[in-house]
């Protein structure tokens, strides 16, 4: 029995036939640090329009675990450098994106309105707070969304607001609150290139803009029908709670913004 | 039809050639055994409740081990799946990624250039996102599983000892994700060194 010769191996084979396979799982847990996580809205927002019919509106906070103390004073130094109030949650620290579906359970087309609203952890924005007289006066607004959305009878919508709108709506909070501009010039304007302005005097610089915590969601439509939402979140510093909505509470920060009043008129 | 007479002798001359050029079936193609690396490219599907929420995905795999004998191996795999979440939305469209690292067995035995196997798996699974937690495959703040899994497959020995291709399928249960199951197959690429 003749034994056959073997060709001689070439070592240099085999790492090549599984450098592909490596490189796309390690890329793979690489990608870990950016996976979403879904915050889900407590019920589906329902609204029968009638002549006195208010919108309906939900709220959704996000959980966002305790501050520890290295980051509280790393905060602090922050704040100190640059003589403003530096946020514990900034706009880079979240993509935010919310994602919705309407259903029309009247068997007639209708328009449907979602208005997103919200807040960061200094102040909320509230456009009727802008408004003193409302029948000469516009209301400014919402930070997103107040575009007519045709559902069919019976039929169904999805969509999104995504991660750059509400980044948009993070930094339109910022210039309306801290920077002092006019809602309905923070709204109308893009500003994603913006890299800093200025706060009561101070420069605010880009990596200390706050980020929105809290959304407030108004829902009006001319027919029945149903919202339900989401939060979608990609944490770039695991500041979201494990078990989201249900962390016990004394494991959440809490957040109190206060409704943005604005300055009063100049005195002529 | 009717055989001419001198068929018979020729048919018989044709078959002791064909005998004698036969290959040697019996004899295994050489193989190396030892410390292995084997990087695999499959799709996986969950079956029973996980099926009705994720569809069909891609599955790459790298495993590492030793034979101890020529007949066992012990090793480890990473190995990563990508799925489409199929939720009622929102959200809509979303993926989903499983991580899965375990320790590995495998039983086997060669019959010429084949090598038939049976594996097994014991290990930890993490899904990137809590996107199934909305139909209660996972409970809230639930990542990790446990997971078993179990399979076999064909081995075809390369003339070169050291490499050898394959093709293989398995079943997983992963205990903490409300005991979802999949099913995969993969073909693959081993070298022992």
């Amino acid at each position: 029995m003749s034994r056959r010769r073997t060709r001689p191996a070439r070592p240099l084979l085999a790492p090549l036939a599984l450098a592909a396979p490596l490189a796309l799982v390690a890329g793979g847990l690489g990608a870990c640090a950016d996976d979403p996580v879904y915050v889900p809205s407590t019920a589906a927002l329902e609204f029968t329009p009638g002549d006195e019919a208010e919108p309906a509106t939900a709220q959704l906070v996000l959980p966002i675990r305790l501050e520890t103390e290295k980051e509280a004073t790393a905060r602090a130094d922050r704040a100190a450098e640059l003589g403003v109030e530096v946020p514990y949650v900034t706009r880079d620290d979240l993509d935010l994106s919310l994602e919705w579906r309407i259903r029309n359970l009247d068997p007639d087309p209708g328009i449907a309105f979602i208005d997103v609203n919200g807040a960061n952890e200094f102040f909320a924005y509230v456009p009727l707070a802008f408004v003193e007289d409302p029948e000469e006066e516009e209301t400014p607004p919402p930070l997103c969304g107040n575009v007519p959305l045709e559902i069919a009878g019976n039929g169904g919508r999805s969509g999104v607001f995504q991660e750059d709108l509400l980044a948009e709506a993070s930094l339109d909070l910022e210039l309306i609150t801290r920077g002092g501009v006019s809602p309905f010039a923070a709204l109308l304007m893009v500003d994603e290139s913006l890299t800093e302005f200025d706060a009561g005097g101070a420069a605010l610089p880009r990596d200390a803009f706050a980020s929105l915590v809290r959304f407030d969601v108004d829902f009006r439509a001319d027919r029945h029908m149903t919202l339900e939402f989401e939060v979608r979140a990609r944490d770039h510093r695991n500041l979201l709670h494990d078990d989201l909505a249900d962390a016990p509470p004394d494991e959440l920060t809490q957040f109190a913004p206060a409704d943005f009043a604005p300055p009063p008129p100049p005195a002529p | 039809m009717r055989l001419r007479p001198a068929c018979p002798a020729l048919l018989a001359a044709v078959a002791a050639a064909v005998v004698a050029a036969r290959p040697a079936a019996a004899e295994p193609r050489p193989a190396a055994t030892g410390p292995y690396a084997e990087a695999s490219l499959g799709a996986t599907n969950f079956i029973g409740t996980g099926s009705q929420h994720s569809r069909l995905g891609p599955a790459f795999a790298l495993r590492g081990g030793i034979d101890v004998f020529s007949w066992v191996s012990l090793g480890g795999r990473l190995e990563m799946e990508t799925h489409q979440a199929d939720v009622p939305p929102p959200p809509q469209g979303e993926y989903f990624q499983l991580y899965l690292g375990a320790a590995d067995a495998r039983l086997g035995f060669r019959i010429g250039r084949v090598a038939l196997f049976a594996d097994g798996s014991l290990g930890l699974a993490y899904m990137s996102t809590n996107i199934l937690a909305q139909v209660d495959l996972l409970d809230p703040g639930e990542r990790w599983s446990p997971f078993l899994s179990a399979g076999g497959g064909l081995e075809y020995q390369l003339q070169n000892r050291h490499y050898a291709f394959g093709v293989a399928g398995n079943w997983m249960v992963l205990s903490s994700f409300a005991g979802m199951q999949s099913v995969g197959g993969r073909g693959y690429l081993r070298y022992t060194y």
